[in-house]
């Protein structure tokens, strides 16, 4: 018995012992000269596209490599290599509350503040930067996230031909984004598309109506800072508005249930399609880029077109509520102190603005307008217009608020709007507990 | 496998072993064609033009709706595509080979040796069968940038080893179990060494749950994004289902792309199991039966 024991274990260590031999032979070779930067983004596609544009002239610049990672599983990817200790240097992050998260554990290092050599200093990025941008991206005294990409979400997409047809014109107000609204009912037409399904096209209405409800000071206050509680009077009031849209249900494409089991792309489809079940979309400047692939023969500004979200109280006008990418530094190299001196730089930005494919809207407000293409000039134009920026409130607040406790309360009062202070209580229960 | 059928079957008898097995047949079609409707769904789609995807339904295109093959053009000639497949291959093969190595040996001895502790090793092995994967994500990385394996083919190998290993196990002791015991006690007393009996006679007896094994871990690992996406770190060493990744944008939009990727992305574990189908076939039933 005992001699049949020793001879297994001998037996194991045949297969253990090719395996070294195997791994001695396979261990990749020690890097060569300088170090690249690892960037690590949620982009591929076209918007990868772009974005190598901009870092191939950083390569053509400088000499430095880059080496660019993207993936939609940032949240977890990013997390899981940050806990086990090999973030990547430079990661760019749409989600505001997470980099919320990564400045208290200490994981990302400030680009300006109170230190002797600043990445970049509180000149540069006043000289490039809206004063929002700036106070968004500075948490505890210092700027931590760099905006290198914007969007309005306050645009509302709708065909030219179909408003004419109905004898209607863009609304600037919500009187008149009502009477359209009445005029689609009449001759048994759905207003609206809303891609409940996804989360956000509901929060970007909500955010969209409450701070042209409440003003900018409350909504950071509701949303940042959770001053404002969710059962204050100014959210149900903006609930109430948010009724006038998805009450009856005869108002949405699809009904309640249709609205919750369609995703943005297939509502913002609803509306462009050659037979569209709905008559307005609204959502993000983004979503130029998917008309554009989506319907090859519609011409824009013709036959698609969109207005920007109408005012409600007068007081307030039609703030732009705006969602963003940012840049977050994890290692201080003099490589990635270059990359993101030119990620800040007027020359990226318009590089990036202008790319053949997969072009954004930049923040940096030295970009000249006449670098970009006409829906993303008119986005552009917005962003930098007269109205006020807000950042999208969802992205603001702590996720288990923004992502879901903000979406089941949104989701719920889409499918019975009359329980809506049911809905908010609870609402106001898990911000209680996230702040 | 089947029984012989009876010799002189009386004639109404066999009538209704006939509807039997046609009702049996019936249900079996009925089922798999149902399985197969998300497949052919997703085979229309990836022939369309993305155009069409946003306008209306696969469905709607089966009769005389238009077809292209530019989405696979597309997916064929991303970037860095033949590096991504040959990494695949070079991620899954030793990927599942290692698994299957270690587990044989570890599974006849849990099955036939008798020392102290067997069966609680044995209930280990099946324990850790529960254990999520995303637990293991951060402590397996933190050992891995200690080691230097973060980025590299061996910590990939490694690491889908690990996870594989006790299903590996489980599966193969459950089949081994069945082997018969006398076979082993004969080539004993004709003096065979331990190593000879494992290798001339567990191994070739244990073909069918060997194969079946095989074919899950090579279909799982070549399956994998997040494991590549954690422990490679690397573009230059991402696998083919990263490549594909890499097609999407963030808001993940491109479905007629996706489409196309994920039947290019098929083709190679359907291959597999189209060769290795025989033994897949008699591997399934593995030690469900007594032999």
């Amino acid at each position: 018995m005992t001699q049949r024991k020793r001879r297994y274990s001998c037996r194991l260590n045949l297969p253990l012992l090719a395996l070294l031999a195997f791994w001695g032979s396979a261990l990749p070779p020690v890097a060569a000269g300088s170090e690249p930067v690892r960037i690590m983004a949620t982009w591929g596609g076209d918007e990868e596209a772009g974005f190598r544009e901009v870092l191939d002239a950083f390569t053509g610049n400088t000499g430095i490599r880059y080496e660019y990672d993207g993936s939609r599983n940032i949240d977890i990817l990013l997390k899981t290599r940050v806990y086990g200790g090999s973030p990547p240097d430079v990661a760019i992050l749409p989600q505001f509350g997470a980099i919320v998260e990564l400045v208290r554990q200490r994981a990302i290092l400030p680009l300006s503040g109170e230190r002797p050599d600043p990445i970049l200093t509180w000149d540069e990025l006043a000289r490039n930067y809206d004063r929002a941008f700036i106070d968004l991206g500075t948490i505890d005294g210092a700027f931590y996230a760099l905006p290198v990409k914007a969007n309005s979400k306050s645009v509302c997409w709708y065909r030219p031909p179909s408003f004419r047809a109905l004898g209607i014109e863009p609304p600037r107000t919500w009187q008149e984004l009502q009477a359209i609204a009445e005029a689609h009912l009449r001759r048994g037409k759905a207003p609206f598309a809303i891609g409940g399904a996804d989360g956000w096209p509901l929060t970007d209405w909500f955010e969209n109506i409450y701070v042209r409800v409440a003003g900018p000071a409350m909504y950071r206050k509701l949303f940042l800072t959770h001053e404002v509680k969710w059962t204050d009077a100014t959210v149900v009031e903006a609930m109430r508005r948010l009724g006038d849209v998805v009450w009856p249900e005869a108002k949405l494409a699809g009904g309640a249930e249709g609205t919750l089991s369609t995703g943005f792309i297939d509502a913002f489809n609803a509306v462009l399609r050659p037979r569209p079940a709905a008559g307005i979309y609204c959502g993000g400047g983004f979503m130029s880029a998917f008309a554009e692939q989506n319907f090859p023969a519609l011409q824009g500004q013709q036959d698609y077109a969109f207005f920007e979200f109408p005012s409600i109280d007068p007081r307030w006008g039609r703030p732009v509520v705006v969602g963003g990418d940012f840049a977050v530094v994890f290692n201080d190299r003099p490589a990635v102190r270059r990359l993101i001196g030119f990620l800040a730089g007027k020359e990226a930005s318009t590089i990036w603005a202008s790319a053949e494919r997969g072009a954004v809207v930049s923040p940096n407000r030295n970009v000249p307008l006449a670098v970009y293409r006409p829906f993303k000039r008119l986005e552009a134009q917005q962003l930098i217009g007269a109205g006020g920026l807000v950042f999208d409130g969802s992205d603001l607040a702590p996720s288990a608020v923004g992502r879901d406790a903000m979406v089941t309360a949104l989701q719920a009062f889409v499918e019975e709007p009359e329980r809506v202070r049911e809905y908010l209580r609870a609402l106001e229960g898990a911000a209680a507990r996230s702040y | 496998m089947s029984l012989a059928p009876p010799r002189m079957a009386p004639l109404l008898h066999r009538l209704a072993g006939m509807t039997r097995r046609g009702a049996v047949h019936a249900t079996l079609l009925l089922v798999g064609a149902v399985w197969l409707v998300p497949t052919l769904g997703l085979f229309v789609t990836s022939w369309r033009p993305s155009a069409d995807v946003a306008a209306s339904g696969w469905w709607t295109a089966l009769p005389g709706g238009t077809f292209t093959a530019g989405n696979y053009r597309e997916v064929l000639t991303v970037r860095g595509f033949e590096i991504s497949l040959l990494n695949s291959v070079l991620i899954a093969l030793p990927a599942t080979l290692l698994p299957i190595v270690f587990a044989a040996p570890a599974a006849y001895a849990l099955a036939w040796h008798r020392f102290r502790g067997r069966r609680f090793a044995f209930l280990a092995v099946v324990a850790l069968l529960v254990v999520p994967l995303q637990l293991t994500w951060v402590p397996i990385l933190k050992l891995f940038n200690l080691l230097g394996l973060t980025g590299s083919f061996v910590g990939i190998w490694l690491a889908h080893t690990a996870f594989g290993l006790p299903f590996a196990i489980f599966l193969l002791h459950d089949f081994m179990a069945e082997l018969p015991g006398a076979v082993f006690e004969s080539a004993r007393i004709d003096g065979a060494s331990e190593l000879r009996l494992f290798l001339t006679i567990v191994l070739p007896l244990s073909t069918p749950a060997l194969a079946s094994l095989a074919i899950f871990q090579f279909v799982w690992v070549w399956n994998d994004l997040i494991n590549a996406l954690i422990f490679l770190q690397d573009r230059g060493k991402y696998p083919l289902t990263a490549a594909i990744q890499g097609l999407l944008s963030s808001y993940g939009s491109e479905w007629h792309l996706l489409a196309a990727g994920s039947f290019v992305s098929m083709s190679v574990p359907l291959l597999v199991f189209v060769a290795l189908q025989r033994h897949f076939i008699r591997g399934l039933t593995a030690g469900a039966v007594k032999g």
